[in-house]
């Protein structure tokens, strides 16, 4: 056998192997996804079959019209929309101009301020509970929508701003100096150069900020106990624990309809998000 | 438009001092040079001008109007950056377009200018790709698009051509020079390159640690160096130094070596007479006024290198280095030993101590 061929043979045996490995993995992380959509599709009788079905026999969406018709589920999704969007757009803002000071302007403390962030999101949430209880109850604040963005804006801000800062650096300050002299103010000169040019990063960002939001769930339960007001990890956590019997299929139906409004903005925003961490990374 | 720069002076927050007191006049329709090898606050006074960095003392005026206070965006000033700075996400036209639309034209003005200015620097064709789409020649010409589309009063370029290849320069000094005859507008150059300095200004300002060293024409610049450092930084190669001292005696006045003496005449002799004999100095001389094949003095051949129709050849004089700038046609080699001779009307004489050239009061 010649040489080429032997090498293009293992080449192709390696490519193999790496196939195998990843599609092993994406099987292995994507099976729960698949059998929390089949279950919620399956009717009550179905669930405990024994063997189990991996499709539904008879697919049915009764668990949804259910979920959205007699439970308080519309209401705690409309929770979790509100926070992790009024979260995503506060942080996002202050960032940005936070980014922009720290690359842009000369001040003492800059670089000590810039790394102090990123320690402040070094501490375990669980060491943060209390104080920031307290704090929000002095305010009045314990129990309401608002004290939970407030929190989850204090927990968001710091690994923005720093995501956004290492980015910016890597936008070169002539920029942003040849849209001043072009007539732009400094406001203009951001509006119209840095923020187009940090858009991949302000993707990137404000999608890790609305997940992180979304999913949270320490300090949601802590903070909030009245039921309307409730965001999605814990009142799902409530509608599973409240009856004596786990209703499955409309927990999946939950699971899923909680799911996919992530799934969609991933898909959509997929590029932009590996982009903008790539050149994050860097800076 | 005049600009003037009065006592001009920046300090950063590190402690570390860009630009010293600088005064400094460049005249309506001038184009003048700052020049200056790297971290000479040439670029930082650019940008003072500019109104990107704000003076630490002094003052800029355009004409009669202080500008320390005006923000950048209404000094009606156009800059060409050394990285281009163009604008990624918009088209070469949408570039063009950024200023005039700040200026608050309207779109048909807009067009007209924008055309216009492309096909002044033959850009007409390139007005719908991206600033990644086009070569380094080409992105340099839509940032002087870019300058010259709003009809600015003063334009200032951060070393625009130093990202370019050897050849395109030569063009684009040519073309620059043209560019600012037609536009006739006040002129700021920023250079490390001595060549596009003394090529395309109408007077060089040299710079070195934030410090003026001399403003004048290049020729005056070229042929009477205020001091030893602009002398030594203009010219290539690098000009001769021999240290010496004025020597007197019966003969006249002359420069005085460790191992040779030069005779002084004519105004030389005369200011270094008012300097006083027996002062150390330095005694300069271009390689171009070293003659070879005559003169009293001897030299050793160290090294000779051919550069086309000229030879640079080093030689050792009595243990003082010596490179000579001769025509090629004079075939000397490396290790032969030949008669030498200086220009002595072209020897510069700088004060031992403080550089300053040695003239005639």
């Amino acid at each position: 056998m010649s040489v080429a061929a032997s090498s293009a043979l293992k080449r192709s045996g390696s490519r193999l192997v790496l196939n195998v490995v990843c599609w092993t993995a994406v099987l292995g992380t994507s099976f729960p996804l698949f059998w929390m959509i089949s279950t919620s599709l399956k009717p009550d009788n179905e669930l405990f079959l024994r063997p189990p079905t991996l499709l539904p026999l008879k697919p049915t969406l009764e668990h949804y019209v259910r979920l959205l018709s007699d439970t308080p589920f519309p209401s705690y999704f409309r929770n979790s929309l509100v926070v992790a969007t009024a979260t995503t757009l506060i942080v996002l803002l202050v960032a940005t101009f936070g980014a922009y000071s720290l690359t842009r302007f000369r001040y003492p403390g800059r670089r000590l301020f810039a790394r102090f962030t990123l320690f402040t999101y070094l501490l375990p949430s669980v060491v943060l509970v209390l104080p920031l209880y307290l704090t929000l109850a002095w305010f009045h604040l314990a129990n309401s929508l608002l004290g939970l963005v407030i929190t989850h804006v204090s927990f968001g801000l710091p690994f923005a701003l720093w995501l956004l800062r290492s980015y910016m650096v890597t936008i070169p300050a002539d920029l942003d100096a040849a849209a001043r002299i072009d007539g732009a103010s400094r406001l203009g000169s951001f509006i119209d150069v840095i923020v187009p040019q940090a858009l991949p990063g302000l993707i990137s960002t404000s999608l890790f900020i609305f997940i992180a939001s979304w999913n949270e769930y320490l300090y949601a339960l802590v903070l909030i106990s009245r039921d309307d007001i409730k965001t999605l990890p814990i009142g799902m956590i409530t509608m599973l624990t409240s009856s004596f019997d786990v209703e499955w299929s409309q927990l999946m139906a939950g699971s899923v309809m909680m799911t996919v409004p992530l799934i969609i903005a991933f898909t959509f925003l997929q590029r932009q998000m590996t982009q903008g961490l790539g050149v994050g990374v860097k800076g | 438009m005049e600009i003037r720069l009065e006592q001009l002076s920046k300090e950063f927050a590190d402690g570390s001092a860009a630009v010293h007191g600088l005064n400094l006049t460049i005249a309506n329709r001038e184009l003048l040079t700052l020049l200056g090898p790297s971290g000479c606050g040439k670029t930082t006074t650019l940008r003072m001008i500019a109104g990107l960095e704000s003076p630490t003392r002094g003052r800029v005026y355009f004409g009669d109007r202080l500008m320390n206070e005006v923000p950048p965006a209404k000094r009606n000033i156009a800059m060409v950056f050394q990285s281009y700075a163009l604008y990624p996400h918009m088209t070469v036209r949408g570039n063009m377009d950024y200023p005039l639309r700040k200026a608050g034209l309207n779109r048909a003005d807009r067009q007209a200018r924008i055309a216009q200015a492309a096909g002044l620097l033959q850009i007409d064709a390139l007005l719908d790709r991206k600033p990644r789409q086009l070569s380094g020649g080409q992105q340099q010409r839509v940032a002087l698009g870019r300058a010259i589309v709003r009809d600015p009063d003063v334009f200032l370029l951060d070393e625009p051509m130093s990202n370019l290849d050897a050849k395109l320069r030569g063009h684009m000094r040519v073309e620059l020079i043209q560019l600012h005859r037609r536009l006739g507008k006040t002129a700021v150059y920023v250079t490390h390159d001595q060549m596009e300095a003394m090529t395309m200004s109408d007077r060089i300002a040299v710079l070195n640690r934030g410090l003026l060293q001399q403003v004048a024409t290049p020729d005056e610049i070229y042929n009477r160096p205020a001091n030893r450092f602009v002398a030594n930084f203009i010219g290539s190669p690098e000009m001769n130094f021999i240290e010496g001292e004025i020597g007197a005696d019966t003969d006249g006045i002359c420069f005085r070596a460790a191992s040779f003496n030069l005779p002084l005449s004519g105004d030389q002799a005369e200011s270094a007479r008012r300097f006083g004999a027996g002062r150390t100095v330095s005694a300069g001389l271009r390689p171009e006024d070293v003659m070879l094949g005559e003169g009293s003095l001897e030299g050793d051949v160290t090294v000779v290198e051919s550069i086309g129709h000229e030879i640079l050849v080093q030689l050792d004089v009595r243990g003082h280095r010596i490179v000579a700038r001769v025509p090629a046609h004079l075939s000397i080699r490396s290790g032969s030993r030949v008669p030498i001779g200086f220009r002595s009307e072209k020897l510069h004489l700088f004060d031992g101590e403080t550089g300053t050239r040695v003239r005639g009061a």
